[in-house]
């Protein structure tokens, strides 16, 4: 506005200090520079960028949202316009900062915001990001003052709320979804009592681990856990080992007796056919076949074995005691007949 | 510069209607609400359409105010264009989002005396701008009064509850089927969304004579001190020493399990294949004297079964032939024998000689 009046007083002297002109063409030149710089001054137009919507005042009441794209405007402070962008994924970080300018480099960690109890009273680092996008950009320009800190700040109450709400191992393994899912929850809720205009595309926790001072003693419970894993991973491999073992084993017994039952039972009936066989032929003449036998055996046992023949049995005993040559009678029956006494 | 009296006259006027004008209208954009006042009378009072705007307790409240002061204040609601008298009046803005109070870090004692630095913030929104701007009159000196409101509710209220009621906010630990620690598994009385809620009504009801709604009262951290993190850590240290020892010990327990099982199985198998081994022979050796006694079917392929007969159909014959085999096997290489001549064989010999 000001800027405007300070340009007049430049153009008139302009205008008026040659008489000798036509006034049309002076009053012409004028109005043409004149609309130029209330052009340039005013800018009665805005353009709305991909991704951003106009949301246009109109002597400080809303008036209309517009989409990306050039459009009129009355200049200020007839219309006022703001352009948020509705695409842009936002972020919030809690816990830590990442420096934007290069995101490879090692964020930094904000103790304060990261250190934290959970519920069995231990004490944990964590750190989440929030995402977020402006849903309702009416909402978003008028009715909170500073929407980013504040979603920081729900952002940090909710964390802490989640992580207070569960015992340190949720935390650190098995619930991360869960816990997760109530921050979000808990962001949501707040952030939609507040009419912040905005939605929660997603909220990360990330990076959660016991504090530097009592990370060995979580290293051992690993440990620990991997060395219950050990053992019975052993002992399965003792059960693997010593059952097939064991089943070989008693196949092996059942083997046997089987063999021994074949055995035995083949011997019993080569045996009984032998004597069948024999019985007919005893049958056929009992007197003959019995003699027959005898002499046969006598005929065997006494082949090639020292024999002494004496014409009566009186001078036996007398005899044997003279002839050193003769040695002293072994034992009747040979060790290895002991097994024939098994039969019946 | 030698312009006619009478233009410069107009542009005289029209530079006087140009600032009576612009003292005369104001715009009330959607973030503001105004107070109107002439000569620091109170005449109107442009309120905020906001979601947490109360148009009928504003409207009782300038009531109450019209009756105790004698003046009357006009009311209007939302943004947009609106009149004054030109250079009487004077307008004063105010803010028509929500505010934040976020306070400083503060050390309280919590029921069962232990310390907590606790931090807390709050949002807050001006319902009635003309209280405010006459208790108050501006954002700084409301943060300070909500300073001391939030500072002593809060001190008071954690001061009554236990530690573990403003760590935790329901019981869903301990159904959360993780295990923890015997004395740990507490049942939350109060919890600290619940705290926070009667923090949040007590602010509330307090910061209503500055024209002040406080949305809600919230704690964004509660930790404890730098000198008990040592004992904490120290805690820590023991109960997952404990629980690394009960890995261990679930450890050895269930190779015992398995590992005695095993020997069960094992012994249990070789003990039953045994005994049905020695069922077996049984059978066998029962079999075999079946046989021998009463001989067995043989069978023969492509002719009938031939019944051959056992040692029991002539015990008499089998008696003798049994003996001759155990003479036979009776005498080996090393037998000497001395034969009389009376001996059967001989015998015959010698009938066959002399007779």
């Amino acid at each position: 506005m000001s800027d405007w009046f300070e340009q007049i007083p430049i153009d008139i002297p302009l205008g008026g200090g040659r008489r000798t002109l036509h006034w049309k063409r002076i009053g012409l030149a004028a109005a043409a520079v004149a609309v130029v710089i209330v052009l340039i001054l005013f800018r009665p137009w805005f353009i709305v960028g991909p991704g951003e919507v106009g949301v246009v005042l109109r002597l400080g009441k809303l008036h209309r949202v517009v989409q990306p794209g050039f459009h009129y405007r009355f200049p200020p402070p007839l219309e006022t316009v703001f352009v948020p962008n509705v695409l842009l994924l936002r972020r919030i970080e809690v816990g830590f900062r990442s420096n934007p300018r290069s995101p490879s480099a090692e964020p930094v960690t904000i103790p304060e915001e990261s250190i934290m109890l959970t519920g069995d009273e231990n004490i944990i680092v964590a750190k989440t990001v929030v995402q977020y996008k402006i849903a309702n950009p009416v909402h978003y320009l008028f009715n909170v003052k500073d929407v980013e800190n504040t979603l920081k700040d729900i952002a940090e109450a909710a964390q802490r709320q989640v992580i207070g709400d569960f015992p340190i191992e949720a935390a650190l393994t098995e619930r991360r979804d869960q816990l997760q899912a109530q921050i979000q929850e808990i962001i949501e809720k707040i952030s939609s009592e507040y009419q912040m205009g905005i939605q929660i595309e997603g909220v990360n926790l990330q990076d959660t681990h016991p504090p530097e001072a009592v990370e060995p003693a979580f290293a051992e419970v690993f440990n620990a856990r991997e060395d219950q894993a050990r053992v019975e991973r052993e002992a399965e491999g003792y059960e693997n080992k010593e059952v097939p073992r064991a089943e070989g084993e008693a196949r092996k017994l059942l083997q046997e007796a089987e063999a021994y039952k074949a055995e035995r039972i083949a011997k019993a009936q080569g045996e009984v056919e032998r004597f069948h066989a024999l019985l007919q032929a005893y049958r056929a003449a009992p007197e003959v076949t019995r003699r027959r036998l005898y002499l046969e055996t006598l005929e065997k046992a006494l082949k090639g074995k020292p024999k002494v023949i004496v014409d009566s049995e009186e001078n036996v005993l007398k005899f044997m005691n003279l002839s050193p040559a003769i040695p002293l009678p072994a034992p009747l029956l040979p060790p290895d007949a002991a097994e024939e006494e098994g039969h019946p | 510069m030698k312009a006619k009296p009478v233009v410069t006259v107009m542009g005289l006027i029209a530079v006087v209607l140009l600032i009576l004008l612009g003292s005369s209208v104001f715009v009330v954009t959607e973030m503001e609400q105004a107070v109107i006042t002439q000569f620091g009378r109170p005449v109107r009072v442009i309120a905020g359409e906001s979601p947490f705007a109360d148009p009928e307790a504003l409207r009782k409240s300038l009531a109450a105010y019209e009756q105790s002061s004698g003046t009357h204040v006009g009311l209007s609601f939302g943004a947009g264009l609106y009149f004054k008298v030109p250079f009487l009046q004077k307008v004063e803005y105010f803010e028509d989002r929500i505010l934040v109070f976020d306070s400083q870090p503060a050390t309280i004692m919590t029921g069962d005396q232990k310390r907590l630095i606790v931090d807390n913030f709050s949002r807050w929104y001006i319902v009635n701008p003309l209280l405010f701007r006459q208790t108050v009159e501006n954002i700084p000196t409301a943060l300070n009064r909500l300073d001391n409101i939030i500072r002593s509710d809060l001190r008071n209220t954690l001061g009554e509850n236990e530690f573990i009621e403003i760590i935790r906010s329901s019981d869903q630990m301990l159904e959360s089927g993780i295990e923890i620690p015997e004395q740990k598994q507490v049942r939350i009385k109060t919890g600290r969304t619940r705290i926070m809620e009667r923090v949040t009504q007590l602010a509330r009801e307090k910061a209503k004579q500055f024209g002040i709604y406080v949305i809600d009262v919230r704690i964004k951290r509660a930790d404890p001190p730098e000198q008990n993190m040592e004992a904490i850590y120290k805690n820590m240290t023991a109960e997952r020493n404990r629980i690394a020892q009960r890995y261990r010990a679930f450890g050895e327990r269930q190779a015992t399990y398995i590992k005695s099982e095993t020997d069960r199985k094992v012994k249990t198998l070789l003990a039953e294949a045994e005994r049905d081994a020695r069922i077996i022979k049984g059978n066998a050796d029962a079999e075999a004297a079946r046989t021998y006694a009463q001989g067995y079917i043989k069978e023969v392929t492509g002719s009938p079964p031939a019944r051959i007969e056992g040692f029991e159909s002539d015990p008499e014959f089998y008696g003798y032939l049994r003996s001759l085999d155990a003479l036979e096997a009776a005498l080996d290489a090393q037998t000497t024998l001395i034969l009389s001549t009376k001996n059967e064989l001989l015998r015959q010999l010698n009938s066959a000689r002399f007779e």
